[in-house]
Parts: C-alpha cells; structure tokens; sequence
C-alpha cells in the first residue's frame, strides 16, 4: 500500500510537472490562438453540415490529423528534454520505474487533448446540441486513440532513436507519409487503408445511417490501433525495464501479448473486411436472351419483424410481350434473398430466378405471381480502400437501391443503370420498429408508398429520417438537414411553380425532394414516377448551391426540366453514353431558355438582351436560346412548349441533326404552329 | 555502507574502460584518483546501476547492482560530472521533484528540500528559474539533489568543479560531515579535496587499479624519492627534462623544484647544488604511483 502510495507520488508529480512544462509556455498559448484561428477561417459559415458530420468528416479529420502532428513533435520535445539537459544520467539514478514516464506521456497526452476543445467547440456552435452530444464520445475516444497512439510511438521513436532536433523534420515527413501514402497504396492494395492512422480521406459518413455504412470496419480499424497503442506503450516499457532493470516485467510481456492479438485480431479482420466487400461483385445477371414479359404492376411488402432477416413478400402482375406463349420466366433477384415460398415452381441460377409456368402463358395473357422471399441483405463496395455499403438492411437502418436487386425485375431488361418497364408499384413496409421510411414514390399512407407509373423503386429508413409534407412537396431528409432543406424546398418549388406552364403534359401534383448524405446505387438523374418529379441531392450540395445563386438556378431548373420533360413524354440520352447529340443540345437550350426566363420575370426583351449581351456571351451568342426566346416572345409559354413537344416527339431526329440545324430547326417548328 | 566490488570489468567495444578491478570499501569517504580516462567515471557509473558490467561483480549494501538495481537507487544520491536540470523549474521546484522521485514523503519533502538548499546556500535562488543559473550555482544545486533523501551512499564525480574556493572548502567539509554516517565516494582530480577529508583512497589507471589504501600510505609511496633542488635560471631546462618535476617556483636568480627521484637527483653533477630529501605529500604518492605504473605498463609492452 505504501509503496503504491509513493508510485502514485511519483506519477503524479511527473505528470504535473510536464504538464506544467508543455502548457505553462508562450509557444503552446500561440498554438491554441492560431488552430482557432484556422478552425474558424475554414469552417464557421463555411460547412453547414450538423455538429456530428462535422466531427466526423471534415473538422473532425483535420483536427485528428494536426494534432497528430503536433503530437509528434511534442512527443519529440518531451521524451528528448532529459537528454537535451542534461538530466538524463541524473534521471536514471532515481529509484523511478515507468510510472514517471508514463505520468510525463499522459501530461503530454493531455495538452494535446486540449486541442481538441476548439473542433468541438466550432461544432458545437453549428449545433443541433442532440446531435454533437450524439457524437461527442465517440469522436473524443477516437481522436484520443489516435492522439496517444501518435504520441506514444513518437516517445518509442524519439527514445529509441535518439532523437536530437535533426529528427523533427523526419518526424514531419513520415506524417505526411502516413497522410497521403495509404491514399495512394489504396489504388492497388486497398486494405492499405488501414495504415490511414489519422482517419484522413474520404467519409463515408451519413446523417441518416451515421456509420451504418461502414460495418464493423471501423470496429477492427479501431482494434487495430487500440493494439497498436499497447504495443507503443509496451516497448516504451520493455525499453526502461531492459535499460534500467536489465529484465522486462511479466505485466509488461502481459500487454506485449495483448498487444500483438488485438493488433493482429484487428488487422485480420479489417484485411478480411475489405477483401470480402472487394469480391461482393454486383449481380447484374442481364440476360437478353430470356423470354420477353413486363411486369405491369408490383405489390411489394417489406416485412421488419426480423430486422437480421427481413421477408418480403411481392405480387407481380406480369404480361407476356413476347409473339410466342412463354413456359417460363427469368427474373434478376438478389442471391442473398432466398425464395421460401412461390405460387410456381422455381429455379435459382445464381443472381437468376426462374419461374416455371404450369401451362404456357399466351402472347398478350396476363398472370399474377406471388413470392415470398426473405434474407440479409448487405451490399458492399471499396472505395479508395475504405468499405461502404450502398444497399443494406439492418435494425438501423434500410437503404435499397435498384442496385440491389431486392424485387424481381424481368432478366431481359438491363440491370441498373438502366430501369425496368413503367409499372404500378405499390410498397409497403411493416414492423419497421423506429425507423422512418420514405421512398421515390409518393407517399399513400404510413409506410406505404404508391405510384401508377414507375420504372424504379429507392427505399431509405432511418431513425434520423424526416419526412415533410408542405405545397405540394414531400421533402425527405435527415433531421439534421431539415432546416437548410426546407430552404431549398421553397426554391424548387418556386423554380417549379414557374416552369410548369412550358410542360403542359407533365400533369404535375407535386415534388419529391430527397436531400440525403450520398447517391451510391442510384440510377442516373433519378427518374421520376407518374405526376411527380424526383430530385436527390446530396446534402453538400446545400452549401455549394446557395453560394453562387446563378449556379444554384441553373442546378435547380436543370433538375426539375429533366423530369418534366420525362414527364411529358420526352427521351434525354445517359450523360457520357456517347457523343454530344442535338437533343442533348436542345435539352440545354430549354434549360438555358428557363434559366433566363426565371431570371427576367419573364420578359422577353430582357431575355433577349441577356442573351445576345457580349459581356453574357462571351461574343458568341447562343441560337437555340435566341430562337426559343423568339418564339416565346411571338406566341408565349404556350408556343414554347410547342416547340418543346416536338422535341418529345421526334427525339431520333434530333440526334442525328448537326448542331448548327437545331436553331433553324426550332425556328421551323415553332413556325409551325 | 559496504561497497563490494569483485573483478569487475567493462568493455566499450574494443576498448577496455575497466579491468578486473577488485575493491572494498567499508563505509567513510572513500577518494577515487586517476587521470582522465583511467576509468573513475565508468566504475561511478556501475556502482550508480547506470552502466552494466561486462563481468564481475559489484554490491552496494549488500545489494547486487544489476540484479536489484532499484534497491540500490533507493539508498544512493549521485551527482554526476556533466548534469543538468529542466530550464524552466525553480531550484525549490527541482529539488521538489526530485525528492518525490526519491520517495520521499510529502511530510517530510518540504523540509528535506529546504535545508539541502540552506546546505548549499542556494536559499536566496531558490524560486529562480534553474535556466538561468550559472555554473557554479547549477553545481551548488546538483550537491544539493544529492543530500536529498539522507542516501547510505553518496557517488560524486568532480563535485567541487566550478566551485569558487570558499564553496569547494565548504562541500569538502559538508561531504566529510556527512561521510560519519555514510559512504562518500568522491571521484576527483583535485588531490587536496581527498587529503583534506577521505579515509581511504584508490588510485584506477588505465581501467586498473594502480593503489588502494590510505591517504597516507598514497603518500608514502614517495617516500625517499621526492628531492627538493635550487638551479639557476639557465641551467633549469636541463633538470625540467630529466626529472620528474612534482612543482617549481621561481626564486632570486633561479627556481626551486620538487623532483621525483629514486636517487639523489643531480648528484655530483655540481654547479647545480646539493638536493635535499623533503617529507612526500600525497600528491607526490600519486605521482610515484602514476609514475610506477607506467614503467610496469612499458615493462608489459616491451
């Protein structure tokens, strides 16, 4: 007891001394000056990301990677101070053992830690307060593991290696090493992410799922340094205790061995993790050659009772397409989602279901077929060597993209990113526990979702999930996001509201504006379903959208026009399937045509001024948009719109028309009126 | 305390720092001579539990210096002969500091700090920023350190460098007073600090131990060989060649020397005077020691 007594004593009074020696010190005042100083330049009222993305993304990965740094200089500064005075020999007479070093490395630890208040700080002030204390423990026992493994192989080093002030850059240099090398080794090692020690790069983080995405990786990357830091301190220990002792200390082996599983443990593991995901080759079992059917209608149930395996059940109205009677059907489903019960016999070829018929189904006929399938769905992917997953259902949270595969989807029509054929789809999800659902459908009552015509369907559940139902949108988000997402809604809809007279056809009765953390999975530019448009957004955006209010209007009306004018009837090709077509070209001049005509209220004298000012133009002014304003201002919305069903209607001809026709083109057509 | 030391020797690579050194010191203060790189500070560093030995054995209290190193620590205060302290404590700060590193209780640690400084005449620095020390008060502050924790065995090496003289007499007499109750083990190249307080005396040359006894049987061993001369000033260069020279001072008209010497030096060899034999001084011994030595060593060569 006593001698525990005088070995507190001891680490006591090494710890405050340090501490005392690092913090009490103009330098460590001007560091804490200086980091607010950056930490504000960079982030107050320049990210609007919620208290916890930020701590988990940008603020939070800039503060754990410099306070490394500094930590190993620190670290440099005080395992050196004994020998740079002289102290050293003097030191080592003393009847110390490691309690003094450790006491000095925590001190160390602990000025480093202060450092921390200023992140936290900023993210506090973005706020919401739910949200920072949400994160508040795990970004501080992160950052902590980070800081001490940073700090306590910095002592290892400077001890060992004897640093004198030569080293710092050295130091300086292989942080920057371990900064940008495990990004580079990514690209043909991926699991070299694991060397990423101050969680730089790429985030996966998400306001609706938090770290859903990421698995148990983050577990073992953890594991993994948490041995790491046993095994720092255990040298550190192992070195004073051969050094001064001439043996090591059986608790010091005791953590060695801890050390080395939990840093192999971790390891394997994470290596494993990324090695597995790398492999998850998505299904895409296109099969053009199976027989010809649609699907007309989807009677789909989502059924959570349990979450580890959820069960689906699916009511498919099908019809045969095909000239010939069909004796069996192939559809793309999921190999994860095992078929438990079937009105007709089937067969799975991997990712392939086949159904077969009891009787040939005629050319024209109809059938309704009724599946039971259930499994656990996860679907990974590795980017820059760090696993995510786009699709996955889990008791926190859903997220199915057509990606996944999780309904059956006729084999003979492209797998994403193409969609299946239009269809009535009607979903259901039941004992969905605390998640909210949305989807790209609109809403027809609690968890149920509904549209007459869909050729996709997008399913997201999160506890964290808002759903709000103002002027005609159905504004999907993360509570986090809800205020600057209400913002944005009111912009779409006036964008909207303005617009819709050019797209008569459209017949719209609302919005659906999904501003969410990422679009992994999602097929390109988001169709829309019958009556209403569908924008996703990635949450980013927010910022960068409301930075430049040009851009922002020119974003806004790019999205809504896309899917008004699908809407209407009309085709836009994939963006870089292939060369620059005059359809392309005229489905830019409606955009640039509506960006001008919000722009000057409608006035198409200004319309054309801006149109044909130089300073606009750059000198070159643009015919399709002159032409469009022409036509607007001899006929009005109704001869633009005209124009614009032409467009809808003769899209092969506008393809291969050559660009310098397409004003004369929309010159003639809306003469033709 | 007991300072046992059995063939101890040390090896630096090639170099062979000490060699079977053999010693046994009962308790007092116990002086350690030897020229530069005669291996004083390697057998310090041993017996402190700093270094570790390449074979041999040394016990202190009883205690083995590589098997129970802590045990060792416990009972010692050491000044090293190149030291230093954090720049930024107070002289009551380190000594504070370092009396917790001794174990020495929060009771008793204020008390201990404060008359080790008085001991030193460290009291009116005492919350001056050691960093700003001089030489001298840094050594004042290294004895200091050393005193704290009333250790069985004092290790000093060239304690009273840079000390001014009235200080040097002072540490002599403090180190000696507390020699009664303890060991001392004085490291020095200053002979008149251990004639002036050790009891025993040990001579290392060349990583050997060349003499060990006390200090007046170090001074004995020039018995009969130390000669004082009278030469004039011209012929002085003459007898600095052939002679050992103990010391010299100019007189009227010539020097006067003390030369070592198995003979009478000069001899017959007039003009230069008659030599006359004067009492040995401990210095002298060392020489005669020093010098013995290195005939043996060219002996062994040749």
């Amino acid at each position: 007891m006593h001698n525990l007594a005088l070995t507190t004593g001891r680490f006591g009074k090494a710890f405050w001394t340090e501490l005392r020696q690092l913090a009490v010190h103009w330098l460590y005042l001007m560091l804490h000056v200086l980091w607010t100083a950056l930490l504000v330049w960079m982030f107050v009222g320049r990210d609007d990301r919620s208290a916890q993305a930020l701590l988990e993304t940008t603020l939070g990965r800039i503060a754990i990677g410099l306070i490394s740094l500094v930590g190993l200089f620190l670290a440099g500064i005080s395992a050196s101070r004994s020998r740079q005075t002289k102290f050293q020999e003097l030191e080592d007479a003393l009847p110390t053992g490691f309690e003094v070093l450790t006491g000095r490395w925590l001190a160390g630890l602990l000025t480093l830690a202060l450092f921390l208040v200023e992140p936290v700080a900023v993210a506090a002030r973005q706020g919401p307060l739910a949200s920072l204390l949400d994160e508040l423990p795990l970004f501080l026992g992160e950052a902590a593991l980070t800081i001490a493994f940073t700090s306590a192989a910095g002592w290892w080093l400077a001890g060992w290696l004897k640093l004198g002030r030569w080293a710092y850059p050295l130091l300086a240099a292989g942080w920057l090493a371990f900064l940008i090398g495990p990004a580079m080794l990514t690209d043909t090692y991926p699991p070299a992410s694991l060397l990423n020690f101050m969680r730089q790069g790429v985030s996966f983080y998400s306001e609706l799922w938090g770290r859903l995405v990421y698995g148990d990786q983050l577990l073992w990357f953890n594991l993994f340094y948490g041995g790491m830091l046993l095994l720092a301190i255990a040298l550190l220990a192992l070195g004073i205790q051969l050094r001064r002792f001439h043996r090591p200390f059986w608790w010091t082996l005791g953590i060695l061995a801890a050390a080395l599983v939990l840093a192999s443990g971790g390891a394997g593991r994470y290596v494993a993790g990324v090695q597995v995901a790398l492999n998850q080759v998505p299904e895409s079992p296109f099969s053009p050659d199976s027989p010809a059917f649609t699907v007309t209608a989807y009677d789909l149930t989502l059924d959570m009772s349990n979450p580890q395996s959820p069960r689906f059940i699916a009511q498919l109205t099908l019809q045969n397409t095909a000239p010939a009677p069909l004796s069996e059907l192939a559809f793309r489903l999921n190999l994860a989602l095992a078929v438990s019960e079937s009105g007709l016999p089937v067969e799975r070829e991997g990712a392939l279901l086949r159904v077969l018929l009891a009787e040939p189904l005629d050319s024209g006929a109809s059938l309704v077929l009724a599946l039971r399938y259930e499994g656990t769905l996860r679907l990974e992917s590795v980017s820059d060597g760090v696993v995510e997953a786009n699709d996955f259902i889990d008791p926190g949270g859903v997220r199915l993209t057509p990606q996944a595969n999780w309904y059956p989807i006729p084999a003979r029509q492209p797998s994403f990113p193409g969609l299946h054929d239009s269809a009535h789809i009607r979903l259901v999800v039941t004992n969905g526990g605390s998640l909210h659902f949305a989807a790209n459908l609109p809403a027809a009552g609690e968890n149920v979702f509904e549209a007459g015509a869909a050729e996709w369907v997008f399913l997201i559940g999160s506890p964290r999930l808002v759903v709000e139902q103002a002027e005609n949108v159905n504004l999907i988000t993360s509570q986090a996001d809800q205020a600057r997402a209400c913002e944005l809604a009111s912009i779409f809809v006036d964008s909207l509201r303005t617009i819709t007279p050019f797209f008569p056809e459209a017949e719209i009765h609302g919005l659906i504006l999904m501003v969410l953390g990422e679009e992994g999975g999602l097929p390109e530019d988001t169709p829309p379903v019958t009556g209403y448009p569908l924008v996703v957004i990635p949450r980013y955006a927010l910022a960068n959208i409301s930075a430049n209010p040009d851009s922002q209007q020119t974003f806004v009306l790019r999205a809504l026009a896309a899917d008004l004018w699908r809407l209407s009837g009309g085709v836009l090709d994939p963006k870089f399937a292939g060369p620059v077509t005059s359809l392309d070209n005229a489905f830019n001049a409606v955009v640039g045509f509506l960006h001008l005509y919000v722009k000057e209220n409608g006035d198409p004298e200004r319309m054309l001024d801006q149109v044909q000012d130089p300073a606009q133009t750059q000198g070159e002014v643009d015919e399709n948009q002159q032409a469009l304003i022409v036509i607007y201002r001899q006929g009005g919305e109704g001869a633009v719109a005209a124009v614009l069903r032409q467009m809808y209607l003769r899209p092969d001809e506008l393809r291969v028309l050559p660009y310098d026709s397409l004003a004369q083109w929309i010159r003639e057509v809306g003469s033709e009126r | 305390m007991e300072i046992s030391i059995s063939r101890l020797t040390k090896d630096f690579g090639k170099v062979r720092a000490l060699e079977d050194v053999s010693l046994y010191i009962t308790g007092g203060m116990f002086g350690l001579l030897g020229p530069n790189g005669a291996g004083k500070t390697t057998l310090m560093r041993i017996l402190t539990t700093l270094l570790v030995p390449t074979s041999g054995q040394a016990r202190v209290g009883g205690f083995d210096v590589m098997k129970d190193p802590g045990a060792v620590r416990q009972r010692l205060g050491y000044l090293p002969q190149d030291f230093g302290f954090y720049h930024s404590l107070t002289a009551f700060e380190t000594l504070d500091y370092i009396a917790t590193m001794k174990n020495i209780t929060q009771r008793k640690r204020k008390e201990q700090v404060s008359v080790a400084i008085e001991a030193v005449h460290l009291l009116e620095e005492a919350h001056r920023k050691v960093g700003t020390f001089s030489g001298g008060m840094r050594q004042r502050l290294g004895i200091a350190q050393a005193l704290l924790g009333n250790p069985e065995l004092i290790v000093v090496d060239e304690p009273t460098a840079g000390l001014d003289p009235e200080e040097r007499i002072r540490f002599r007499n403090l180190l000696a007073r507390l020699a009664q109750a303890r060991t001392v083990l004085l490291s020095t190249h200053i002979i008149a600090d251990v004639e002036a307080s050790c009891s025993s005396v040990a001579v290392l040359d060349h990583g050997q131990l060349a003499f060990l006894g006390s200090p007046a049987e170090l001074a004995a061993k020039a018995s009969g060989l130390v000669w004082e001369v009278e030469v004039g000033a011209d012929e002085w260069q003459g007898v600095d060649g052939r002679y050992p020279v103990l010391s010299n001072r100019a007189t009227k008209g010539g020097m006067q020397a003390r030369l070592l010497s198995a003979n009478e030096p000069l001899g017959l060899a007039a003009p230069f005077g008659r030599a006359r034999p004067v009492e040995p001084t401990l210095e002298d011994g060392y020489v005669a020691v020093m010098k013995a030595q290195s005939r043996s060593a060219e002996r062994r060569h040749a």
